[in-house]
Parts: structure tokens; sequence; C-alpha cells
């Protein structure tokens, strides 16, 4: 999933909030970057600490997606995000911080998109990541480390945001390890050699409480968190994304991307086991077909997609639970649960943008 | 049939194309300085209300504190964790390449979107904002006065008033030396529902309500008040003309009138033609008196906003919008005074009888009786504005007093006038002399409109006039008392200014430090100076009252002395104690006067204030030279010690471009004194010119029995000429009361000042020569016509055959 | 010999062209004499009388009164004339409004230098206007005014008295009684009168009649 939000982040600063065309914002990362570290392979990652911010890197995020369902069977979706950006490689106590930080949550129903945005700057605790206890927030929205001091600080978590219509109130349970995504975490972008560091926790059951326009529902489900982090991800021609994290009927779990751009486009996925093994999947192994599309709005967005890994003999259509899952935050893009069909089953989250 | 009627109705203006553009003219001279005077006025309200939403978002809610050190940012981080939606503010005035300006950091972040004067427009902007070394936002006008800005990109922006700029929290935080305290909040509108109260999270906030006026506008409102009296003295002096217009063309169309009606046509539908064609001629009117006013406002807005900069630090834009709503309200305007100056004419016509004419005789029989009525509701008037001013209370009631006093003035003239021209008729023995004065007095109903109109221009000249004169003189003595150093110095930094203190004094006679704080005392800002026990201060400065001993006891640093606005403001008395910011109290021993300044000053001892306000700004020296030395005592300040020179001023600079600003702040009222006059010459004017033709009946008996042409004009010109200058004689007394009014009450009440009342009779005799010469303008065409009348004309009078 | 006309012609320019009114007139009015001038409307009255009096020039022709040629006149000096010589008593607006009756009394003669309280005095008392004096003409009837008119041209004993239609305004009895005064009165201050009526009643009234028709006098 690493290009498309490393790209998000960055645009969502960098860019001009009505920018239809996204050239103009990776061209502005290709540039090598600054004072900024840039993620090197063979370099281990290691938890707690990781968990934490990374300042030094461009931009970063912890990303929460939660497919739930209510008593009678109703489906939704949740997403909580913590962007950072930094303006400078560094952070400072006071106004002068140049840490940017951004909140985006949402819910989606059937028929229905709620979500909200918090801007913040560092240095002055109005957002921020801390490690002991473990603590992610922008505002009143926070990810709340709840587990014994002992546990990795993102076993078990609350998870709280609100917005004009709706707020949720999540608690998340990991029934399996983390997951290093790529090549033991360090995770190639395109083929010019563009990476992140990318690390998941995929296992999460969740329960909790959404109230949605002043009705509570208590809904339990699976949830699917990314951590990850980089300075120079994305390759200059690379015009958007279409991104799959997918709940295996089989209990496996899949993280598929297909990366556009002016010729064939860099696509990649990782096969995570049920007991946290990853295998790392080359873009000759996968292929993401749009099927069907969706007005939104002008927008002309494909909502329905054929996955397929010949490898491991899949071959699913996935269907959102709402076709209009649009983000219209400052940065616009649509982000919302799908469910597929076809040699399996499940449910699991597709992001895109650049549309 | 209406339209017949409606044209045999306004067949008229044909053959009286003058009395037409009298007319128009006296209605759109009306709106035109009504207009004008409100365009200005919301020009520069809007200007206020822009800079408030602009630089304070002034219409949402926002979080202040009483602390004098502003509100720690850990408040900041659990007031946003708490759910509430604030935006931080860090603002003050700050010292950039020279010049003051008021400074105003924000979070781009968290700030509540503004749909006026968006901050950022795009993310790209945004990051630059934020992005050290940072952008400052601010208009052209004021960044072209900037030579330094620290290294801030200047950004442009016309929405940004004039002496702000705007620029990230944290420029502001380190500009400003705030170490990272909040200046207030703005609160966002879109809360959530239920959130915890302010007190629980910091019970040092509180919530000033949104869309409340600023501080300027409530300053200022004086000033505009000022002025819209103004207007609305033109206003009505506007309306005399187009009275006395509407007059004539009512009665010289009786015959007109007449026939129409015998010819059977309802008066019904007379007065529904007669109310369209004033409607058509008030709309059309009123647009030439708005377009006109439009002119005159453009040209007096940059002496306004002048003015506005100059008294109350308030900064107005000095271009003039066109605005929807004064341009609407111009027009109602015209409709409305074209409908008080034709209602008694209208009312005539249904009154009068299809046959038989008025004579001259008794419609001034009327007159006389109205004249008594005038007189005895003008000595009532006059009666309420003494009584008004045994009450006080409000600029509201002084400015009632001034329309009370004005007011009753012109009613009462016209009875003023008739029993002097009375007097004069008995006292006259021949025969011309006595049926000039007759005559006179027989004109008096016809022309008491104008001469009221006249009167009151004169005597709001007088009496402005008076006023600002005598401010001025006392202004200038002001300024002598109180710029007392030879040269005042500015140093760039506190380094420098440290350096200063070690290089002047054996270079100079004293050295003067003119340091303050701005803080709270009695709920208001104030600037409080520390000031060196100095003959200088002893001998100079303007103290109104106080003991011998004041400047023993402000050296003492237990007293205090404060201006006459805060005196006066706070009803405070000497011997009060007050309590300054920093826990310093201190006894007040006197007051000094502090003309031009909106705000109150304390001045308190420099060993007190140093010791309470230890890090105030030590940048400024006011220096006691001899004046021999003075070129030296510069150049080597310049040469030696390399201050720039713009850091430099002299007494005699400074007192000039205090005397520049001072005249420029009265341009606008000399202006409008000017327009006034002008005004009510043209009424005159317009007057004499529609009783002219009813001049001819009671002219010919003089002549056919051998009174010459020539004789009865010169005879005119003396009449008007005397009627003026009778007026001009009773304006003097109205003036004087009206400067007392403006001297002792509106000056108290919207300034905070008191003036001494100065007679300047010289102006006097200038205005009345002004007087004259526009009376012999007014009078000339009208006389001229009366010279050059053909006998045929004259004979026409006795008969209707030849 | 008061007044001599002779070949007198007048005519004025209209929007129709130039209009002749008087064309050619010869008249002669001795001292004390009274003449009636009639005519119809429209046959150059009002204008020989205005030529008369000094309120307007002939186009050709002399005037002499008592024995100067006023055709020569200039302005000042015809103000003079009329101030001193001619008294003109008009159908209307002959009073002077702002002023009360016995200011307009004695007005004329005032301006003439010849006011005399006693003969002053034995006119408003033969015009019957002794209790109006201190009132003003507006709160006088048509025939006070006229009466008042006349008293202030008698007042200032003019040689010659020129009246246009003084009682034209009246009722006929008013008028009557008006007229007598009026002669009477000329010939108590021995001063001529000539007077433009349209009535041949009153003009019996008077010692001859002279009648005008398209500017020339019928003989």
């Amino acid at each position: 999933m690493s290009a498309n939000r490393l790209g998000l982040a960055v645009i969502l600063f960098l860019c001009a909030s009505h920018l239809e065309g996204h050239a103009q914002g990776f061209a502005g990362l290709g540039t090598t970057a600054e004072g900024f570290s840039v993620p090197r392979k063979g370099v281990p990652l290691e938890f707690p600490r990781d968990h934490g911010a990374h300042p030094d890197y461009r931009i970063e995020w912890w990303y929460v997606t939660a497919n739930l369902k209510d008593a009678s069977g109703q489906d939704y979706g949740a997403q909580w995000t913590l962007f950072r950006s930094a303006l400078s490689p560094q952070t400072v106590q006071g106004w002068s911080d140049p840490q940017i930080w951004l909140g985006h949550a949402a819910v989606t129903t059937k028929n229905q998109h709620y979500f909200g945005e918090r801007l913040a700057r560092g240095g002055v605790g109005q957002a921020g990541v801390t490690l002991q206890p473990f603590r992610a927030w922008v505002d009143e929205w926070g990810m709340q480390g709840t587990g014994a001091p002992d546990a990795d600080p993102l076993q078990n978590l609350k998870v709280k945001a609100q917005a004009d219509l709706f707020s949720y109130d999540l608690s998340l349970s990991a029934k399996g390890p983390l997951v290093r995504q790529g090549d033991r975490g360090y995770s190639v972008k395109s083929a010019n050699g563009q990476a992140s560091f990318y690390y998941s926790q995929p296992y999460y059951t969740v329960e909790g409480e959404i109230v949605l326009e002043g009705k509570p529902v208590t809904v339990t489900g699976k949830a699917w968190m990314d951590r990850e982090w980089s300075s120079q991800p994305l390759a200059a021609d690379q015009t958007g994304w279409d991104w799959f994290s997918l709940h295996l009927a089989s209990g496996e779990k899949l993280m598929a991307f297909r990366l556009r751009d002016s010729g064939n486009g860099y696509s990649s996925a990782n096969w995570v086991s049920v007991n946290g093994e990853s295998t790392s999947l080359s873009g000759d192994e996968v292929i993401i077909e749009p099927k069907q599309t969706t007005k939104v709005g002008d927008r002309t967005i494909p909502t329905v997609w054929r996955v397929r890994i010949p490898s491991k003999s899949l071959d699913v259509v996935t269907h959102p639970l709402n076709s209009r899952s649009w983000m219209g935050t400052t940065t616009p893009y649509w982000e919302g649960p799908i469910t597929f069909e076809g040699s399996t089953s499940g449910e699991g989250y597709l992001e895109m943008t650049g549309y | 049939m209406i339209k017949t009627t409606f044209l045999a109705v306004i067949s008229h203006w044909r053959y009286r194309p003058i009395q037409l553009i009298t007319l128009v003219t006296g209605i759109a001279l009306a709106t035109a300085l009504w207009s004008g005077v409100q365009a200005i006025n919301s020009e520069a309200r809007a200007s206020y209300a822009r800079a408030a939403s602009v630089l304070e978002q002034a219409n949402l809610q926002q979080l202040i504190t009483g602390d004098q050190q502003g509100i720690p940012v850990e408040t900041y981080a659990s007031l946003r964790q708490a759910g509430w939606k604030v935006s931080p503010v860090i603002e003050g005035t700050v010292r950039l390449g020279g010049k003051r300006i008021r400074l105003i950091g924000v979070d781009p972040l968290t700030m509540p979107q503004s749909n006026d004067a968006p901050l950022v427009k795009d993310a790209s902007d945004l990051a630059e904002f934020i992005r050290a070394p940072g952008v400052i936002l601010m208009s052209a006008e004021t960044a072209a006065q900037l030579t330094d800005v620290q290294g801030l990109r200047i950004k442009l922006s016309p929405s940004v008033p004039e002496d702000a700029a705007f620029v990230d929290i944290s420029v502001a935080d380190r500009l400003l030396q705030r170490k990272g305290k909040v200046s207030r909040f703005v609160i966002a509108p879109d809360q959530s529902p239920s959130l915890p109260p302010i007190g629980k999270i910091s019970p040092d906030l509180s919530i000033r309500a949104g869309g409340n006026g600023t501080d300027v506008s409530s300053l200022t409102d004086s000033f505009h008040l000022n002025l819209t009296a103004f207007g609305f003295l033109a206003f009505v002096v506007g309306l005399f003309i187009a009275y006395s217009a509407i007059g004539v063309t009512f009665s010289q169309r009786r015959g007109t009138f007449r026939t129409l009606r015998s010819l059977g046509v309802s008066l019904k539908s007379l007065t529904a033609i007669l109310i369209l064609e004033l409607t058509v001629l008030a709309l059309i009117a009123g647009s030439i008196g708005v377009a006109i006013g439009y002119v005159i406002a453009s040209f007096l807005l940059p002496g306004v906003a002048a003015t506005l900069q100059g008294l109350y630090g308030a900064s107005v834009v000095g271009t003039l919008s066109f605005r929807a709503e004064w341009w609407l309200a111009g027009l109602a305007m015209a409709l409305l005074g074209t409908a008080v100056a034709s209602a008694q004419s209208i009312r005539q016509l249904w009154n009068m009888p299809i046959l038989a004419s008025a004579q001259a005789r008794s419609l001034a029989t009327g007159a006389e009786r109205s004249l008594r009525v005038q007189a005895v509701l003008g000595l009532l008037l006059l009666s309420l504005a003494v009584l008004l001013t045994w009450v006080q209370g409000g600029l509201v009631t002084a400015f009632g007093i001034l329309a009370a006093l004005l007011l009753g003035a012109a009613l009462m003239l016209p009875a003023v006038l008739a029993y002097t021209l009375g007097r004069a008729e008995r006292w006259a023995r021949k025969p011309i002399p006595r049926w000039f004065w007759a005559d006179t007095r027989l004109q008096l109903p016809g022309l008491s409109l104008a001469l009221m109109a006249l009167l009151l221009a004169l005597s709001a000249n007088i009496g402005v006039g008076t006023m600002v004169s005598s401010f001025r003189t006392t202004f200038i003595g002001w300024l002598d008392q109180r710029l007392a150093a030879e040269l005042y110095v500015t140093a760039r930094t506190e380094e420098e200014a440290e350096r200063l203190r070690a290089w002047l004094p054996s270079r100079v006679n004293t050295v003067l430090p003119i340091w303050s704080v701005d803080g709270d005392v009695l709920g208001k800002p104030v600037q409080i100076f520390g000031v060196a026990d100095d003959a200088t201060y002893r001998e100079n400065w303007p103290v109104i009252t106080g003991g011998d001993d004041v400047w023993d006891k402000i050296a003492s640093g237990k007293g205090a002395l404060v201006n006459e606005q805060m005196w006066r403001r706070e009803g405070l008395k000497v011997g009060d104690r007050i309590a300054l910011p920093g826990n310093f109290s201190v006894d007040v021993v006197g007051v000094y006067s502090d003309f031009g300044n909106p705000v109150g000053q304390v001045l308190v001892g420099l060993g007190a204030f140093g010791q309470h306000y230890p890090n105030a700004a030590k940048l400024r020296y006011g220096l006691r030279v001899q004046t021999s030395e003075l070129d030296r005592v510069r150049s080597a300040l310049i040469d030696d010690f390399g201050l720039p020179a713009d850091a430099i001023v002299d007494q005699a600079t400074l007192k000039r471009q205090s005397r520049a600003i001072f005249d420029q702040t009265f341009a606008v009222t000399g202006a409008l004194n000017a327009l006034t006059l002008a005004v009510a010459a043209f009424a005159m004017f317009s007057t004499l010119l529609a009783l002219a033709a009813s001049r001819l009946p009671q002219l010919a008996p003089l002549w056919a029995m051998g009174v010459r042409r020539r004789k009865l004009a010169r005879l005119e010109v003396i009449r008007s000429v005397a009627l003026w200058a009778a007026t001009y004689f009773v304006s003097i007394p109205v003036g004087l009361a009206l400067a007392w009014v403006l001297l002792a009450i509106v000056n108290v009440e919207a300034f905070g000042w008191r003036l001494p009342l100065m007679i300047f009779p010289i102006d006097w005799i200038y205005l009345g020569l002004a007087a004259l010469g526009a009376a012999l303008v007014s009078v000339y065409y009208p006389v001229r016509l009366l010279s050059k009348v053909a006998p045929a004309e004259l004979l026409k009078v006795f008969t209707n055959e030849r | 010999m008061i007044l001599s006309m002779s070949a007198v012609t007048k005519s004025y320019q209209t929007a129709e062209g130039c209009l002749s009114i008087l064309q050619g007139i010869d008249l002669d009015i001795l001292a004390g004499e009274t003449v009636a001038l009639t005519g119809e409307s429209g046959s150059g009255k009002s204008t020989l009388l205005h030529l008369a009096g000094g309120l307007d020039i002939v186009d050709t022709g002399t005037i002499v009164a008592h024995g100067v040629n006023i055709t020569r006149f200039g302005e000042a000096e015809r103000a003079e004339y009329r101030r001193t010589q001619a008294g003109l008593i008009f159908q209307q607006y002959n009073l002077i409004p702002s002023l009360t009756v016995k200011a307009n009394l004695h007005f004329h003669a005032q301006l003439a230098d010849r006011y005399d309280a006693s003969w002053s005095d034995s006119l408003s008392a033969g015009l019957g206007l002794q209790g109006l004096l201190d009132r003003y003409p507006d709160q006088l009837s048509g025939g006070q005014q006229q009466r008042v008119a006349i008293g202030r041209t008698l007042a200032a004993r003019p040689p010659l008295v020129l009246a246009d239609e003084p009682t034209g305004n009246l009722d006929e009895a008013t008028g009557d009684a008006v007229l007598e005064i009026m002669v009477s009165l000329c010939k108590a201050a021995g001063s001529s009168l000539l007077m433009v009526t349209h009535s041949t009643r009153l003009a019996a009234k008077l010692d001859r009649t002279i009648t005008l028709k398209s500017g020339r006098i019928l003989s």
C-alpha cells in the first residue's frame, strides 16, 4: 500500500488542493530530498521504537481501516489516519516545529460516507505520537495503546474520532504478529528503486461503537493497520494508484497495489499466511484490472475490480460497500470497504487516488 | 387625458428652464452633500469592519485572558485535545525597518475559513507560509514603507489593512519574543455539541462575544457623527433651495392649474400628476446628486483617511468603491427631501380655490403670523439648548445641543430681521428709504428660508472655524511645551540603545529616555511612560492640574500623571490610586493635556518604571542640545556613532509634521464648510431669481412714478447685501455659541479634551468678505435681469392691451 | 398748453412682424382741461397714454409738455418727468403693497418734493380715506384702492394726470363715484386729465372726448 499513501500525504501539503493532475506533485517528489533520510535496504525495523515518529523522514503515517458489522449484519467501514509531513528534517518544541500533522477519519455505510479532517502543527501538543505509553493523536482524535506494559504497544488499541455527523470509539486487539512488507520492511515503489519502510498489523479484531447522526451502533469486525515512512517514494511519471488490503476467508491476508504511469504501471503485492509469514510478489505475478466505473461528481472512478494472482490461484472480483466512498478532504481521494468473491471470498479496503 | 394634463403641466419647464435647473440643482446638491458624506462614512466603516474581520476575525467569538503575559501553549493543547476548535493568534506591534506595524501571527492550519480574505489559497501557499523563513502578508501601501522585513518573503494582499501584516504564528512568536505565549484564540463557529466548559480547562480564559464593534469604531463614531451632522446640515440647506424652487413653480403655474381644473381635471389627478412629475425630477436630480456625491467623496476621502489615521490611528483605505447601499440611500434621500420640500406647495394646491388670486400682502399677512410661531418655536429650541448644556451627558446630547442651537437661531432669524426692518421703516423719513425697508420686510417671508440656510452656513463656518483655530493655537502651544527636547533618536536594537546610552552623555546636555509599555489600566489599554526627573519636564510639560510637587512625587515613584482624556473618561481625581500592570499601584498627582492621542497615558518616574517593567523597549531618547550644537551632534550621531539618518528627528521637523497632520485633519472640515456656504449662496441665488419675476408688479408703480430702473436695481442689490449683512451679524453670536458647544462639550465627549475658546475676528472679516462676495454673485444675475428689463415689460404690468 | 403731440407714430415688434399702433397723432390738451380717450380695443389708447406719461418713446413725431420737447429726453429725464409732470393712474397694480395707505398717499408727493400736509389731508377727506390710513392695500376693496391711487397722484399735484381705465375693475356705481371725485379733485388741483375709457357714459362727464381708431384720431 505504500506508494499511494506516501504520495497522498505529500501532495496534501505540496500541491494545490484543487490539483487534478498529480504529475506536478510527483515531479516534486522525484527530486532528491535535501536533508531528509532515505530508506535503505537491509536496515532492520525495530519495535517498539519504529512505532513512533521518524521526523528525519519527509512523510509518515499511522493508518487503520476496519471492516465492521452490527448485530443485524449490516456492513460498516471505518478509517482512522494520522499523517505526518515534515517541512524540514527536524522537530523542535514550540510554534516553529516544522512537523505538520493531518488526521483523516471516516465511516462508510451502504448509503452514506462520513468523513472528517484535522490539521495541526507539531511542537505544541496539538498532535503527535508518543511511545510510552503509545499514543497517536490530533486534537481529540486518538489511537491509544491499552495493553500490558510489556506487550507490543500496538497489541491493544483504542481508536477514537469524531466529526460533524459521526463518531466512533473502537477497541482493537491483534490476533497475530506484525508483518514486514516488501523485503523485511523495505518496500520498493517503482522500477527506479524508490522505496519506503513499511510494516502492517493485519490481524486486529475489533469491537466498539459507532455513532451516526446521533444513533449509536455496536459493531464488531476486523481491522488492518499500516505503518509507513519515507522521503522519496515515487517516480516522476506516476499519476496515481489503486491499493487493496484483503482479509481472505482462509485467514490469509493480501496487500496489492498498482501504480499508474505513462507506461504499463508498477504493480506489487504481499501474501501473508495465517501465522504472519509474508511473501513478496513481483509485478508480473499481480494482475489488477478495473471492471466497472462509477461517476462521483464529475470524476469517473473504477469501483469494481478483478484481482488475479495466478501463482496463488487467486481470481476475485471486488465490489464496494458504497461506490461513493469519496473523501472530500483537502486532497480528495476514494477510500472505502469492499467485499470480494471468486476463487475465494472475503472483505477488505480499497484506496484510489489520482482520479 | 392624463397624458394631456401631464404635458400641460410640464410644458411650464420649457418656458422656465432656469427654474427647472434651480430645482434639479437644489435636490442634486442636497443629495450630493448628504450622499458624499454618507459615502465617506460607509467607506470608512466598511474599512474598519474589513480590518476587524481580517485582523481579528471579529465576527467570531474569541478567547481572551486577563494575564498580561498571554496564554501558555499548554492551554492550547488542552483545548484542542478536549475537542475545542480554537485557533491561536500571537499579535503585537513590532518595529520593522523603522516603521511600527501591527503583526498578527496566525496558524493557517486551524484558522477558521474566511471567505473575504483567504490567507493561503492552496497547499503550496500553506507550506510557503509556514516553512522558515516564512511569508509576511501585507498591503502594497504598507510594503512600500518598509525597508526591512527580517528576511521574510513579502506577499501582497489588498485585503490586509494598512500598517498591519500577517505572518505565521511562529514568526510572530519570534519577532515579538513571546516565548510561545498566545495572545488570544479565535473560536471556530462549528463546535462539537458536547464540549467541556472552557473554565474547566483554563479558568483564566474568558469568551469575548463576536461581532461587537472594535475599539476603533467606537472611537471614530464621534468623528462620523460629526461628518453626518455636517452632511445633514448641507442636506437641509439644499432642501431650502428645492423648497423655494418648488414653491415658485407651483405659484407660477397656479393659472395653469386653475385652467386645468376648470376644464374638468380633478384635484386628485392633478395632484397625482404633480407628484409623478416631482418624483421623476427627484429621481433624476437624485441620480445626479449621488454622482456628484461620489466625486465629492472621492476628493474628500483621502483627507478623511488622514484624519482618522491621525486622530484615532484607524486605518482606512483611501479609495472609494461604489456601494449600492448609499446609491439607494441617496435616491431615497432625494425623494424624501423633495417630498418634504413640496408638501407645503401641494397642500396649498388643495386649499386653493379655483378662482381668485392671492395677493402679495395677504400672503405676507399669513407669513407674519407664521413668523411669530417660528420665533416662539425658535426661542423654545434655544432654551432647550441652554437646558441641555446644564444636563449634559453623552455625545448625542452634545449634538442635540448643536441642533437645537442652530435650528432655534435659524427659526428666530426672520422675526429678528422683521423687527429690525420695522424699526428702520419707522425711523425712515424719506419715501424711498421707507419704501425700501417696508418692501424688504415684505420680501422677508420669501427670502427667509434662504436666509436661514445662510445663517446655518455662516454660523457653522464661524463655529467650526473658531473651534479649529482655537484647537490649532492650543495645539501649537502644546507642541512647544511637549516637544521640548531638541533631538529625538531611536535605536534599532537594545544593544544599540545600550551603546547609545553610554555614548550620549558626554556629547549632549541631557538624555531623556522615552520608554513605554502598553498595558491595561482600569480595563482599558493605555501607554505607560517612564520619565526622568529633569528640568525639561518640570518647566515645559503641559500640566493642567497638579500641585507644585508633582514632579517630586513622580520622581519618588509613588505618583503618576495621567493624560486629560483618561482623566475625563475614568472620572479620576488627583489623589486617586490606580493599579498599573505588574502589581504597580500609583497615586494620580496631576493631569496633562495630550492632544491627538486616542488612548490613555500614564507617566511614572523612570526609576519605578525600570523596576516594574524591566523588559520594556529602551530604544527612544529625547536629547537636550544647545541650538548651536544641533548640527554637530546630529552628524556625530550619524558618522561617529553610526545611527541611520532616519532614526534622528529634530524638534522642528517633528513640529512641522505634527502641524501638517493637524492641518490635513481639518482640511475636510474646511472643505465641507466651503461647500455648505456655496450651497447657501446658491439657495439665495435661486430664491432671488425666483422672486425676480414676481418683483415686476411691485416695482412697476415706482418706475411709473419716476424712479429709475437703475436706482431700483441698486436698491435690490443693497437689499440683498443688507439682508446678508444682517444675517452675517446674527451668525457671529450663533457661531460663537456653536464654537463653545464644540469646544467645551462635543470635544470633551468625542475626544476627551477640552479646549479654551479663542476669538479670531480677522477670520470673521474674511468670512464677511466671502459672504459679501457670495451675496453679490447671488444677486448679480437677478438684478441684471431687472435693470435690463424693457419698459414694455414693465408696461405690461399695467395693461392687457397696447 | 399742457401737452402737445404732433405727428406721433409708434409701432411694436411682435412675433407676427412689425405692428403699427399709432399712425400720426396730433393732440393738444389745455391746462385744466379734462379729456376722455375712447376707442376699440387695440386702437392704441394705452400706448398714447404711455407716451404722454413718459413711460415709452415715440418712433417719430414730437411731444411737447409745458413747452419742453420730451421726445428727446433720456431715461433719467423721463423719470424726472414722471415724478414731477405727469401722474399715472392705472386699472390695477397702482399701490405699493408694502406701504400703508397713508404712506402710499404721501409717496409720490414726497418723491416729487411737493408734499403738502394740508392738501394731503383735504385729499384724504375728499376721497373718504380717513379711516383707512393705517391699513395696507390688500386690506382695501377695489374702489378704495383706486381712490388711494387717485389721491396719491393728486397729492403730488402733477400738471397732467394720465388715467388708464381707472374704474375698469369697479362696478358701475363705485366707478361713477370714483370718477366724480377724480374729476372734481383734478379741477381743484388745477391738473389736466387725460383718461382712457371704454365707456361713452363716463366720457361724457369730461370736457371733451377724443376717439381713436386704428391708430388715428377720428375727427
